[in-house]
């Protein structure tokens, strides 16, 4: 199962697509040791141990597999707390909240790090988590505490699912990158388009989200008619982000012949950290911001363990403040949910997350996601 | 006793300087056999003398070193064992476990594309011939030893073979059963005329069934 | 022959204590229930307190049809091929004696052993793009996993078949084919029907397979359960496709398994026949239906990140990549699944003698059927289904152990006792019960007598089950993902977490910890397979 969700299904989240990313594109560039040797680094411990004296109830850190924080950030944690975490990873972020909406109670949990707001509304229905407002709550972007109101859950990074092109296959084709949506059904970008699937991949479902915000359900004008178009014009759809981004992709491990792919707004950024030169100045992919649909992730405390409360609550805070809220970024390619930590440079020079991406209420998508892929999968499936 | 077959015509088997080995181990060395046109012979010997290993030469299951098997004179190497027209009526018995008796008793009928007129005839001929009229529609598990026997025998008979083997079929019996069935087998063979050979280690099945005796040596 | 174990079946009850005998059955019946049967009901059981209409929801939608009917069509077209290829090929193999013959058929076998996520992976190495994924590669996968298990058991049934009804059938006017036809064919239906069971139930529940190679079109019913459960947070729907596919799947089984003629027959003479040029083409293409796939996973293994030829993917399993969901280096999920396999392994073989014992001395016939078929009801539990029921029942009260580490051996052993069972039956039927009269008139009790003669034994049946169960629970991919604990996957787990992620340097080690499992699983056969020896 563990193979559907990273293979097939792929991630649900931005972080697991784009960590995948920069092991992909550092793997293929034997010409840089530095990077190399960055991503054969340790992953962070699993466990820390509590300094004597202290008497704290230990707690879970549950996350999806690629959760990945720098070596002794989660050990700070504990040596200042007296806290200790033990780091429980689980599937993607959709196996993650199910399978602990199935074990509901379970009595060893206690924080989960990655419910996305397309399962928001879905884990609030389950009553899965114990509201508690963060101690950084004033510093986190207002716009993204606004999806969770009741504080339910804290808000700790977001990134968009956005369409991304191969600058050099597309100059060698002599057009120029796509605008928009539209632009992705004219006849010049026919045959160059590959996506993945909303019933199998989480990026998949972002952009047929993305096609539902921006058409509508109009039978005759909405989403499915411009799906109709999209086919039309050979789109191409594969079962996960790997296989799109890996296999089809020509800028991707594979050298695809596809220089148009469903992907992250990070994606060019990991493009070059993880590319043939890691100082290089321009990124040789590009992405289409007007496509992009926006994911945000939040931390929330799970119901079951009353005596470790309050160490969930400081692992809450811990987990929106800046330490972590700085080691996401280049770690999960994703930005930070805390307005005081200033993003990245490498996001600043490559990726791109536009003021205004497109989104839908999580309520919305909770209620239409079902049907909405069935539908997609009648049809195009 | 009265009437031979008339289906069936004796032939005559001649063994000339059979040899039979096993890797290094000579089973048979240079034996000679004739058994004329309805003759019942019977081969006696103890065990390891080589007696099955003449059975299964006559049948083509094992490889003949050196020497000839004829029948009505003509040479049977070569001949692959479905095309030799013989009886065979093994130790074991060898019934099909998954055929009722009719079927087994049809088997060798349906080789040799009898019709099904033809077949039922001959099953039911052959279970009168038996003393098991009416039996086949039963099942081969279900039979007594004593009945499994003459089954065995009826399904070797049923396509008129132009010679019967016979691979101490009565072994596996009681002294008395033994006995009955011997004179019965007599009776059987003689009935349909047909030539056969029978091996056995059993001096008394030997003067009960055979017409003449032949004793084979250990090696 | 038949008789003859029937009888002994009935006559022993007098001697053994009938009391005991059940007890012990009802040991191993309770285990299977507690593993396989109560995680399952609660299951259906939250699919259905959910309420949301989901039969009628599945009966509607299109898609599921499409599903389900590419389910019954994949597996449908895979058993076919497999017992098709199989039948010809064991007809062309069975009696033929050469050197090696042991040494191959056990090696066809390998891939039975290998997680579905190695088999995905060995045939993605092997096909060509076009054909990566979709329905052929599903099929050939499925050919590929089945056909040498197929292959040997209907070969070591053909050798195990006495050569008396063959011989009379030639005397009688029958071709070698014909001979083959009416007689041998007819004799081995029970085994033939038996594999078709099994392969079409592993095909069923297929899932690792149809996942990697599948596509975006294909997928069968065990996908949809998945997706249906942590994806779409439909568990109404997910637990009525679980009963749909139980029921089905048990169907089959209890079909299949009344099919089987009651064990028994001891051969008394093995045909034996040279080999011809016939048999060689028939290994050749065996061989090569297993080896091709193996041997183009052996050099993906062999490509190094920079393209050339080594060894360093292998060396790269004592490192840890960051972003794989590994801690640990992927070697040391080696570790985890020795532990994990050998308690498995021997949880499986107590509960399966507990439930040989049943089935062979029960006083009642009953109990004795029963026995059986609590053995072959983990079969019908899928993985995915078994997963998701674990996930439920053991969180909490009353059972909060899905943590324990006990836990995933525990369904592991539920998930090979079938196999293991398979194997134990049928040397404990053929005992004779001669033999525990003689002991008992030397003065050993029923239980010394059961020890010192039947135990005795069927102690290389044992062993040889014993060899196979842990195989098995070696490759078990479905239970231990959903349970292996993060920190500690085992290794079928590791292997599809790698091949999971992009780049050349965790897809190398992906599958160099996928050729160390195939060897794992080849040594353990080999070392099985001496145990077969006198068997033959």
């Amino acid at each position: 199962m563990k193979f559907l969700r990273s293979a097939a299904t792929t991630t649900t989240t931005t972080t697991t697509t784009i960590v995948a990313t920069l092991a992909l594109l550092g793997a293929c560039s034997s010409s840089a040791p530095d990077t190399t040797a960055r991503i054969t680094a340790e992953t962070t411990a699993a466990v820390a141990v509590a300094p004597a004296g202290t008497k704290r109830s230990p707690i879970v850190l549950l996350a999806y597999d690629s959760f990945v924080l720098t070596k002794g950030v989660l050990e700070g944690f504990t040596k200042t707390t007296g806290i200790p975490v033990k780091l429980v990873t689980q599937g993607d972020a959709g196996e993650l909240v199910n399978a602990a909406v199935l074990t509901k109670g379970d009595a060893e949990s206690g924080v989960l790090w990655g419910v996305d707001s397309t399962f928001l509304t879905r884990a609030a229905k389950e009553d899965l988590f114990v509201p508690y407002e963060s101690s950084n709550a004033a510093d986190l972007d207002p716009t993204l505490r606004a999806l969770a109101p009741k504080n339910e859950v804290t808000p700790v990074d977001r990134g968009d699912v956005c369409v991304n092109f191969d600058k050099a296959a597309l100059a060698k084709a002599g057009v120029d990158a796509p605008k928009t949506l539209d632009d992705l059904v004219d006849p010049k970008y026919r045959g160059m388009l590959v996506v993945q699937s909303p019933a199998t991949s989480s990026p998949g479902l972002a952009f047929l989200l993305a096609t539902i915000a921006a058409y509508g359900e109009d039978p005759a004008t909405g989403w499915t008619s411009y799906w109709k178009k999209l086919a039309a014009n050979d789109v191409k759809i594969v079962s996960g982000w790997t296989e799109a981004y890996e296999t089809w992709f020509s800028a991707g491990g594979g050298k695809g012949d596809r220089p148009l792919v469903v992907s992250y707004g990070t994606s060019p950024a990991a493009a070059v950290l993880f590319g043939p030169d890691p100082k290089a100045s321009t990124s040789p992919t590009g992405v289409v911001e007007s496509t992009c649909y926006r994911q945000v992730e939040f931390a929330g405390i799970l119901r079951g363990q009353p005596d470790a409360l309050d160490e969930s609550k400081e692992l809450i805070d811990f987990l929106s403040g800046p330490v972590v809220q700085n080691d996401i970024q280049l770690n999960m390619f994703v930005y930070p949910a805390n307005t005081k930590v200033a993003p990245a440079k490498e996001f600043a020079s490559f990726a791109v997350s536009p003021d205004k991406a497109a989104e839908l209420r999580p309520a919305a998508v909770d209620a239409g996601r079902e049907g909405w892929i069935d539908a997609w999968t009648e049809q195009f499936g | 006793m009265t009437s031979t077959d008339p289906g069936t015509k004796a032939c005559g088997l001649q063994i000339r300087a059979l040899g039979v080995a096993f890797g290094e181990r000579t089973v048979l060395d240079d034996f000679d056999l004739d058994v004329a046109p309805g003759e019942i012979v019977v081969v006696m010997g103890p065990s390891g003398s080589g007696k099955s290993t003449l059975l299964r030469s006559i049948a083509g299951f094992t490889e003949i070193r050196t020497g000839q098997i004829d029948i009505d004179g003509i040479d049977l190497r070569g001949v692959p064992t479905h095309q030799r027209k013989l009886g065979y009526v093994f130790q074991d018995l060898a019934l099909f476990p998954h055929l009722d008796v009719g079927e087994n008793i049809a088997y060798g009928l349906h080789r040799r594309h009898e019709p099904s007129s033809v077949r039922t005839a001959r099953v039911a001929e052959l279970l009168a011939l038996i003393a098991m009229s009416g039996a086949e529609r039963r099942s081969v598990t279900t039979l007594s030893g004593g009945e499994q026997q003459r089954v065995a025998l009826a399904r070797a008979l049923a396509p008129r073979p132009r010679l019967l083997l016979l691979d101490e079929p009565l072994a596996a019996l009681d002294i008395q059963r033994k006995t009955e069935l011997a004179d019965e087998l007599r009776r059987i063979i003689t009935t349909t005329g047909v030539t056969a050979v029978h091996v056995t280690h059993d001096p008394d099945e030997a003067t009960r069934i055979g017409d003449r005796t032949v004793y084979l040596q250990p090696r | 022959m038949d008789r003859t174990i029937r009888l002994t079946a009935h006559r022993r009850l007098g001697r053994r204590p009938p009391r005991a005998t059940s007890a012990l059955a009802a040991l191993g019946a309770a285990f299977v229930g507690l593993f396989a049967l109560y995680p399952f009901a609660r299951l259906v059981w939250r699919g259905l307190s959910d309420g949301r209409g989901a039969i009628a929801d599945l009966v509607r939608s299109e898609r599921i049809r499409r599903i389900v009917w590419f389910t019954l069509w994949q597996s449908a077209v895979s058993t076919a091929v497999v017992i098709g290829l199989g039948v010809a090929i064991a007809a062309c193999l069975a009696g033929r004696s050469f050197p090696g013959k042991r040494a191959a058929l056990a090696l066809a076998a390998v891939p039975f052993t290998l997680p579905t996520v190695v088999v995905g992976t060995a045939f993605l190495a092997t096909l060509p793009s076009e054909w990566r994924q979709g329905r052929v590669a599903v099929i050939s996968a499925h050919i590929f996993f089945n056909i040498g298990i197929t292959t040997r058991t209907l070969t070591l049934a053909i050798e195990r078949l006495d050569a008396g009804p063959w011989e009379a059938a030639r005397t009688l006017g029958a071709s070698p084919f014909v001979a083959w036809r009416t007689v041998t064919l007819p004799a081995i239906r029970g085994a033939v029907v038996g594999l078709a069971g099994l392969v079409a139930t592993l095909c069923l529940t297929s899932f690792g397979v149809v996942l990697l190679l599948g596509g975006p079109r294909y997928a069968t019913v065990d996908v949809e359960i998945y997706r249906q459960a942590l994806q779409l947070s439909r568990i109404d729907r997910a637990a009525a496709l679980a009963s749909m596919q139980f029921v089905a799947i048990g169907g089959l089984l209890w079909w299949a398994g009344r099919r089987q003629p009651a064990v028994g027959a001891t051969r008394t003479r093995p045909r034996v026949v040279r080999p011809t040029l016939i048999t060689l083409c028939a290994l050749t293409v065996l061989l090569g239906m297993v080896f091709i796939p193996l041997t183009a996973l052996v050099r993906r293994s062999l490509r190094q990140p920079d393209s050339s030829l080594g060894f360093v993917n292998f060396t790269n399993l004592t490192t840890v990549r960051r972003g794989t969901g590994l801690t640990d280096p992927p070697l040391r999920s080696l570790l985890v699944s020795l532990q994990s396999t050998a308690i498995a392994t021997a949880l499986a073989v107590v509960i399966a003698l507990t439930l040989v014992i049943g089935a062979t001395r029960a006083p009642r016939p009953t109990v004795r059927r029963w026995c059986e078929r609590m053995a072959s009801l983990p079969l019908a539990v899928s993985a995915v289904s078994l997963g998701l029921g674990v996930l439920i029942a053991f969180s909490g009260r009353p059972l909060p152990w899905r943590r324990s580490p006990l836990l995933l051996p525990a369904l592991q052993a539920v998930v090979c006792l079938p196999f293991v069972v398979r194997t134990l039956l049928p040397a404990f039927a053929q005992i004779p019960v001669r033999l525990s009269d003689a002991a008992a008139t030397l003065g050993a009790s029923p239980w010394r007598a059961w020890a010192t003669v039947d135990f005795a034994i069927a102690a290389r049946a044992l062993a040889l089950a014993t060899g196979l169960g842990a195989t098995v629970a070696l490759g078990e991919f479905g239970a231990a993902s959903l349970l292996a604990r993060p920190q500690a996957p085992t290794v079928p787990v590791a292997i599809a977490r790698l091949a999971g992620r992009p780049g050349a340097v965790v897809q190398g080690q992906a599958a160099a910890l996928a050729v160390v499992l195939a060897a794992a699983a080849t040594a353990l056969i080999l070392v099985t397979e001496q145990f077969r020896g006198a068997d033959r």
